[in-house]
Formats: C-alpha cells, structure tokens, sequence
C-alpha cells in the first residue's frame, strides 16, 4: 500500500482515471435525474455494457478493448447496464431527489440480500464506512443473472462516495494484522517434496555436493520428484532452487521427462483389455 | 573445466555409467591420475533405467558365474567404504518355475551352478508358498539363491563416481568427446570444453561404446536391446526379496526348444516376470527386451504385458497401482558376455556390453580393469570377456 | 480401436473442440477424468468478459451447461472418469475406461489437458490449511465446502482475487491479499470488488510463514524487495486457510510423452508444447489447446479449441478448404481480440512469437 494514487496501487479507480477513461456527468446532467456511472479504467477485452443499453447511451467499439464512454444525454439512467457489467463496475446515481438526498445504485451479489427500508451501512470504493443508508429498492429480476442491484438512499454530499454496503450477517471479524513475534525458521527443514519427505536442504546438497544441474539430475540424486505425483507439485519448486543455486535460467532447467502413466492405474486396470465384441461401433 | 588441460592424466575414462564410475574408482584407489569424462550426468542413460539387481542365479554356469559372484561379494564392503547410499540389501532371490517341465530344468540348472559354488536350493510348491504366501496357489516350484541382491542403481553409480573425486579423479561431466587420436605417448582426447591428454583409455559407453571405439578404429560388435520397467506406489510388502520366472533364464538366452505357456502378447515382446522390491517400499515390475535402436519411449502393449504376467505370479498386485514406467537400453553382445579387455590398440580398453548385468557387475569391472592398467595379474582367466573373441585370428 | 479425433480434456478447449469436430461430420471421442465434462467451467461462478460471440456476461457455469447441452444434441461421443495415461507411438492413447485400459488410436489427436497451479515454497506450506486458489474454488464452488472462514491469499492475478471475492460470497472472511509486486495484477473490476468489500491489498508483501501444530493457525507475511523478505518487518494474523494464487503453467505431459517439442515461454506460463497456426504441434496430427498451449483464459481456449478442430477436420477432409480457411480467420480474428489490450498484448507477442518461429 505505496503512496501511488490509482487501480493498481489502491484496488479501485481514482476520480482521475474515471474521468479520463469513461467521462464523468457535468454538473447540470445531475440535476436532470439518474445517470449511468461507468468505472470500468483499464483496456480490457470486454463489452456487454455497450449492447446492454437500450439507448445505445454507452460506447466501446472496435478494438473491444477501448474503454466505454457513457453518452449522458442519451443515459436516462434506467440501470439496464448495471447488472450486464461482467466485471460489476458500472452504478447509476440520482442526485435529483430533493431534500438533500441522492440515491446509488449498484451490484451486490452477497446473501443475504437487503428489504426495502432497511437501514444499512453504506461504503466506499475503498470498503470504508461513509454513512447510514436506507435501502430504497432491491431488484433482483432473472434477467440479472443472479447479479442483484441495490439503490440507497444518501444524503446528496455523499453520492460521489458510495458505491457499496456492508454485507449483511458478517463472518465475525478476527484480529487483523499485528506484529509478529521473531523467531527462527530454518529453510532447509522445509519439505519440498510431500511424496518422498525431502528438505530444501537435501535438496541444495544434490545441487551443491552432489552437482545436479536439472530437475531430473536431483530426482535421481535425492528421489524429489520420484513419488506418487511424480514431481507434478515440487517440480517447479526444484527447477526455482537450481535456479537460485547455479544461476542457469528456468529454461534450461526444466523439461524433465514425463513417463506413462500420467495417472496411478492399477495393474489389473493396466493389464486388462476390452472384449474386442463389446465394441458396436467398430462392428458397425 | 575448460580449455586444454595440459596434464596428462594416467587414465582417462569415457562414460560415467555404473561401469565407468567403477574405473575410475578403482584406478583412482590405486593412485592413478584419473578424469571421468561424460557427455551428461553420472548415471543418465542406462545406469538411471535399471533396476539395481545384483545377482549370479542368472548366470550360466562356469565363468560367468563365478565372476558375477566375486563381483557380488564385494557389495558389503564397497556399501561401507563409499559416503553414498548404495541402499544394499542382501535378501536372496526366487526363481518361480511354472510347470513340472520348468522344474526339471530348473533342477539340473541348480545342481550344476551348486558345483560352481554358487549356494542355490530348489522348493517345492508347499514350500514357496509358506515362505512368500501371496503367490500364486499353483506356482510349481522354485529356486532360491541365498547370496543375491540389490542397490539403489544410481546411487551405485554416484557412490563410485563421488567416490573416485574423493580420491583424486577429476569429473568432467556435461562434457561430450568428440574425437580421440593416439600420439606417441598419449591419446588426445578432443572434447566439447578443450583438449584433455590420457596414457591409457577406458571405453565405458555401454551402448554408445562403439562410437568411441570408432574414433581410434575399433568396430565394437554392441547394439542397444531396449528393456521397460512398471514402478509400483509405496505399498504393503508383496514379497520379501527378488522374484522372477524362470523363464527369464530362457528368454535371456533364447536357448533350448522350450516354450511357456504365456499369451501371445507375453512372448512377442519377450516378457519375463520379474518383482523387485526396493528400499523405499516400492517395488519394480520388469521385463521386456527389443532391438528398437535408442528408443527409449515406453509401449503400452509391452507395458500392459508386464501387468499381464506380474498378476499370473501374485494374483495380489492387480490392485495395485503403477506410478511410473521407464525403458533403458540395455547394452547388449552376440554371446551376452561383456567386454572387458585391452584392445589391438595399446593402452585404449574396453569395459562395456554387461547388457543387463551392469550394476551387478561394476565392482569386479572396475577392479580388474584397474588391474589390467596397472599391469598386474586378473584374481582369474579373463579371457572369455576379451574383446578379440568376435573376431577370427585373421581379422585380429 | 479407431476413431478420427481423440479429444483428451473436456475442459472449455476441449469441449468446443469436440463441437466443431462434430459438426463438421468428424467420428470423434471426448474423454475427461472427470465425473462431469467442463473443466474449470464449472467453478467459474462469474461473469466472463468478452464480445457477444464469446459469451460476454454469461457466467462460466452458464458457458459449461451450453456446452454440454450441446455434445449431447450432437452426439458427442463422451467418456466420463476416464483419463488418458499415456500416449504411445501413432498416436495410439491409452486411456482408463470402466476399469479396462484401452488403447484408442487417432488419426487426429487434440490435447486439451489444460493447467496446473504453481506452488510456493514457504515454511509450514505442507500443513492442511495451505492450498493452491484453485483448490479453495473447487471446494467452495464444486463441492460446496468452505474451506475456512478467516482466508489469507497470496497472489492479486485474476486467479487470486476472483477466488477471494467467491470465497466472501459463500460466507468466509478474507483477512487480506498479498503480493509481491508493488501493483495489483488482476483486472481492475474485480480488485474493486474486493476492495469494496474493505478487503486490503497488501503490496510489496510475500507470505513467510504459515505457523500451526496440525493445521494452519496463523500466517506471517513480511514485506518484499529485489526477491528478499526484509527481516524485521514481519506481521501476523490468525487464519485457518492460506490459499496460494501464484500463477499456471501449462499441463502438457502427455504432449512431451508424444514427443511434442516444447519451448520455455514466460508470457504463457513457461514450459509449453509449441504449435503452429492451426494449434498443429510438431508431431503431425497432434494439436493442443486451452490453457496446455499456454496459459490465458477459458474463452481464448475455446477458441484455440475450436481452430485446432477446424484444422483437423479439414485435413481429414470433412471440411471443405475454402470454407475451413473462413472459418479459421474468424475464430483467429477473435482470438486477436481477446488478445487486444495491455492485459494481453504481451501474450498475443508471445502467439505471433510462437507461430511465427514455427514448429
């Protein structure tokens, strides 16, 4: 968590990129009624939201990758696009309730869902507590796919700022994160190969005394790799260690060879054949 | 290592395989200057594709068996003497006879290598069967012999090659020889990283021994005899020690007129049953044998031949499950005999062709080509292994 | 016994493979270890991105149900618990069936085995609790078991954080997401998800430890430069699973057993079968797709699936050229714009990389 503002720093969109990549309503839009919020800043193979619109109100075009841009004169806000949004980046806000209050609209695919009139929590792009909320509409029609919409009510300053709620029946929350005691571990007891129990540090004596400059040359020297998964699950964990110990890259590492069968069989399922008759179609 | 080495060693030998690490032990234990050249790995073709039998119940009698003997017999020392595992254990082995004519066979075979020395009883079927009770109920018969035995294959391999470093020889490994020219004084062994200078050569290239020999003009009569393995899950002990049909002798040999009562698919691919039980409570399933050039890939009819037949013998591994299946080559001579001899060319030998016996017999390899080099007298008559006996005296 | 096409893997490569083989009048054989074709398909309880021809909006589970409604109208040959243990000389693969091993020979064989997760060393990484993302998807999504309730993940892909997010839906707490990049990799929409939910990211930060007798107990993660954990900065949480997102690779041992060649490509998870325009590996004949031709996404290995067949059906001459080269060019226009984007651009090089090289 850097001080670098944006997507790839902070897991959520700064007003920046949002205004750059899909546009953002001008003031007096507001005030005409709800309006589609797209959220969507990055270029990714995606475009649902474009043929979602009835009012062909939001744009990607060709490539697919283009970032959609939300015509607000054509946007009624009629929310269509909301649930359409694989990636359940799209909210539709109205700022022109009255009595100093807006209503968000969003995605909200937790159970157990909110009832009209609920009194909730309602969060930040961030999961932040912003305010009190009450639920004013859940809609949950089969063409959404299981992908509910949710509208709050907020007071107008915060429409800006909730795009969420908390979800309902929480898993009780544990401690979070604190300073670990110090204590000592030493990597060469930890087992790399599960089948055959060998260390790291048997591991890096194949490849220090025992000179194994492959996977297989420390399969054949220590065995790792030699059991029941046949090196599916440490292999790559070896190929790493050599790696780190010689320097030569991942490429000539790897590649050790694969031998039948590529799944534990039985000798009895190995050995048996199938009654040549049983076979109609190659009667036919 | 790179760049020309301006030494010149007193033994250079080519092939890091159980047999050549054994060179170079040996001579590296005599003192000797020794440099252990590979074009890969210790242990990585035939040495890694074995299945670490250390046995004489498969010997003829005669020679062979009593040089497979002396090569056993040196196992409990050289497992003390080496710091690598070799995992020996010496539990004896089980020749199953099937039928009542096998047994006869069987018999006469076992008084003949009893004369040899070799300590070898016959079983009848009752007592087969109290001492390896998941048998088959109608096996026969069988044959043990008390003396044989097995290790870890590669560690074999790594135990004599780290052992020979310990001693003084240099590894050169990863390290292809590309030409090799006899001088005055020394051979020039051209290789991938530089010039290496060697009085005396060692072939131990197994199957690849004749392209080597080619390189100084000796035709080396080896070709590759392909041989798979089925690898068993850690599992519950089916038997106690090394089991095999006996008809492995005849299919080895390819002698006599006899004919096992085995499905077609069994003979085609010239499968003999063979159980190996190994250190870490898996146990080995072999055997095949084909001439298919340096094809190493598995084949599943050979593969589910070798099902075939292991459950004909113990009815119990049906339900046991196969992890891996493997194929080496095998470096084999027209009489099943290897080479180990001093050639037309002096100071380059030969210690290659053991076909399936390389791991068994690498110790007695490797010492009596020390011996050889250094002048000294063999602890017998060699002569069935000298490498002049495929050719006729004018060819010599 | 023969068949024309033997697809090995039912996953979304394979099945929309076995769809178009087909219907272009191929005799073809589908076989999946699985109890049920679908591969990943079925775990995938999200929305997929995507045009409309990709299925855009639809969820993966969705996707899988189309898919398989489909074989069964076309009569797609289908063997269910039936993996594949090997493949043999002309292209003969070995496959376990009702108990029996047998032998299906292929004039064209497709692998489709998709991938596998990568793993992460890390004292206490063998203690029951620890487990690959995917696994943790499966048994929250396919088996409907939660593996725990207060989860740490290692790895912000797409992989890590669209297995948190599912993993709150089905009722668990995620204590955090940590990475070691200083920047998020996922596609932004979903970290938002996450992010939305009060979930923090922890960047620049590895896993050190998963402490715990019998199972995990606690997670240590500590702070992360130049491929070293900086002592002294180590912080420690309870949980009771720690899943590990940390990438694919391609599953392509049978490819290798086939003799396929292979090249180490980064981009698409490293070590892979190489192929050829037509998803055509080295060995004539032997096609791979989906995730073993190198790891991207379902609807890239549906199409990949559909081309190899479409290739393979021409060939075998159920599809006529002029109409085969028309139909490949719109299913490789749609793989270039899946690839569009800077999500993708830098697989898309690796692709044109691949088949430009050549087999």
């Amino acid at each position: 968590m850097g001080t670098e503002k944006g997507i790839i720093y902070d897991g959520y969109p700064s007003a920046e990129e949002i205004r750059q990549a899909n546009g953002w309503p001008e003031e007096e839009r507001w005030e005409k009624g709800p309006v589609a919020v797209v959220e969507c800043v990055q270029q990714i193979p995606c475009n649902p939201c474009e043929g979602a619109c009835p009012f062909h109100a939001i744009q990607i075009g060709n490539p697919i990758t283009n970032t959609p841009r939300v015509d607000t004169e054509k946007c009624v806000g009629c929310g269509m696009c909301v649930a359409a949004c694989p990636g359940l980046a799209i909210f539709v806000v109205d700022k022109s309730l009255g009595n100093g209050l807006a209503a968000v609209s969003f995605p909200f695919e937790y159970v157990p869902l909110p009832q009209k009139g609920d009194q909730v929590d309602a969060l930040s792009r961030a999961g932040e507590f912003v305010c009190k909320a009450e639920v004013i509409k859940v809609m949950n029609p089969e063409r959404n796919d299981h992908t509910p919409v949710i509208t709050l009510a907020v007071p107008k300053e915060y429409a800006d700022q909730v795009r969420t709620m908390r979800r309902l029946r929480l898993p009780e929350k544990g401690e979070g994160f604190h300073k670990a005691e110090k204590d000592e571990i030493l990597d060469d007891d930890v087992i790399v190969c599960r089948c055959e129990e060998i260390t790291a540090g048997e591991i890096r004596k194949a490849i220090r005394e025992y000179k194994a400059t492959t996977v297989t040359e420390v399969k054949r020297r220590v065995r790792a790799g030699m059991g029941l998964c046949q090196g599916r699950t440490c292999g790559k964990i070896v190929a790493r260690m050599i790696a780190e110990e010689t320097g030569k890259p991942m490429s000539e590492i790897l590649g050790s060879t694969d031998r039948p069968p590529v799944r534990p069989v039985s000798f009895g399922e190995l050995a048996a054949d199938k009654e040549e008759s049983d076979d109609e179609r190659d009667n036919v | 290592m790179s760049g020309t080495m301006y030494k010149t060693f007193d033994v250079a030998v080519i092939g890091a395989g159980s047999i050549g690490s054994s060179v170079a032990y040996f001579n590296a234990k005599k003192g000797a200057q020794v440099v252990l050249i590979d074009a890969g790995d210790i242990a990585q073709s035939t040495s890694s594709r074995s299945d670490g039998n250390v046995l004489v119940c498969d010997k003829q009698p005669g020679f062979d068996a009593i040089f497979a003997k002396a090569s056993q017999d040196m196992f409990p020392e050289l497992s003390r003497e080496l710091d690598y595992d070799l995992e020996w254990k010496q539990k004896g082995s089980l020749f199953l006879t099937e039928t009542e004519e096998e047994f006869e066979i069987a018999s006469k075979f076992c008084q003949d290598m009893k004369e040899c020395g070799i300590s070898m009883r016959m079983m009848d079927q009752k007592e087969i069967q109290d001492d390896e009770p998941l048998l088959a109920k109608d096996i026969y018969g069988g044959l043990e012999t008390i003396s044989d035995g097995s290790v870890y294959p590669i560690g074999l391999a790594y135990g004599l090659a780290l052992g020979a470093e310990k001693k003084g020889a240099i590894l050169s490994l990863h390290n292809r020889v590309t030409n090799i020219e006899k001088q005055e004084d020394a051979f020039r062994i051209e290789t991938e990283n530089g010039t290496i200078l060697a009085r005396n050569v060692v072939d131990a290239c197994g199957v690849w021994a004749p392209a080597i020999g080619a390189m100084v003009g000796l035709p080396i009569p080896i070709r590759p005899r392909q041989g798979q393995i089925l690898v068993s899950e850690q599992t519950f002990q089916v038997a106690r020690r090394k089991v095999h049909e006996f008809g492995y002798m005849l299919t080895k040999f390819q002698s006599g007129s006899y004919r096992r009562p085995v499905s077609e698919r069994v003979e085609k691919h010239g499968v003999a049953f063979v159980f190996e039980p190994t250190a870490s409570h898996n146990f080995l399933i072999g055997s095949s044998r084909a001439f298919a050039g340096e094809d190493i890939s598995s084949e599943i009819e050979v593969m589910k031949a070798m099902a075939e037949r292991a459950i004909r013998f113990f009815p119990v591994i049906a339900d046991i499950k196969v992890i891996r299946s493997y194929s080496g080559l095998r470096p084999y001579t027209p009489d099943h005999m290897p080479i180990v001899s001093g050639t037309p060319v002096e100071g380059f030998y030969i210690a290659a062709g053991h076909e399936g016996d390389g791991i068994g017999l690498a110790p007695i390899t490797g010492k009596v080509m020390a011996d050889m080099i250094a002048g000294e007298a063999p602890f017998m008559d060699l002569s069935p292994l000298r490498y002049d006996r495929f050719f006729s005296k004018e060819e010599r | 016994m023969k068949r024309e096409v033997v697809i090995i893997g039912g996953g979304p490569a394979g099945l929309a493979a076995a769809i178009e083989a087909e219907s272009r009048g191929c005799d073809v054989l589908l076989v999946d270890e699985n109890r049920r074709a679908g591969g990943q398909l079925f775990k995938q309880l999200h929305k997929f991105f995507g045009s409309k021809a990709h299925s855009a909006g639809v969820r993966g589970i969705d996707i899988g149900r189309q898919l398989l409604q489909k074989t069964e109208e076309l009569n797609v040959e289908v063997w269910l618990n039936s993996p594949c243990i090997g493949i043999f000389s002309d292209k003969r693969a070995a496959i376990l069936h009702n108990g029996v091993t047998e032998v299906v020979e292929a004039e064209k064989l497709l692998i489709c085995t998709g991938g596998a997760e990568n793993p992460l060393r890390f004292p206490g990484w063998t203690l029951p609790g620890v487990m690959g993302a995917g696994a943790a998807q499966t048994m929250v999504n396919v088996g409907r078991v939660l593996p725990g309730k207060r989860i740490l993940m290692v790895g912000s892909g797409n992989v890590g954080v669209i297995v948190a997010y599912q993993l709150m839906q089905a009722g668990a707490d995620v204590v955090g997401i940590v990475e070691g990049m200083p920047k998020i990799g996922a596609y932004g929409v979903h970290a938002a998800k996450i992010r939305r939910a009060g979930i923090p990211f922890y960047l620049g930060y590895t896993i050190k430890e998963a402490k715990g007798t019998d199972k995990v107990e606690k997670a240590v993660i500590a702070q992360f430069q130049g491929g070293k954990i900086v002592e002294g900065t180590e912080l420690e949480t309870d949980v009771d699973v720690i899943c590990v997102a940390v990438g694919l690779r391609p599953l392509s041992e049978l490819a290798q057993m086939a003799g396929v060649r292979h090249g180490f490509v980064p981009e698409l998870g490293g070590f892979m079968p190489l192929h050829d325009e037509n998803m055509e590996s080295s060995v004539p004949g032997i096609y791979v797709a989906g995730d073993t031709a190198g790891v991207e996404e379902a609807s890239t290995a549906m199409d990949e699936g559909r081309l190899a067949a479409a290739a393979a059906a021409q060939a075998l001459g159920h599809f006529p050229d002029e109409e085969a080269e028309k139909r490949k060019q719109e299913i490789r226009d749609r793989l270039e714009s899946l690839r569009q984007g800077p999500f993708g651009e830098r697989r898309m090089a690796a692709k044109e990389r691949i088949v430009g090289k050549g087999v």
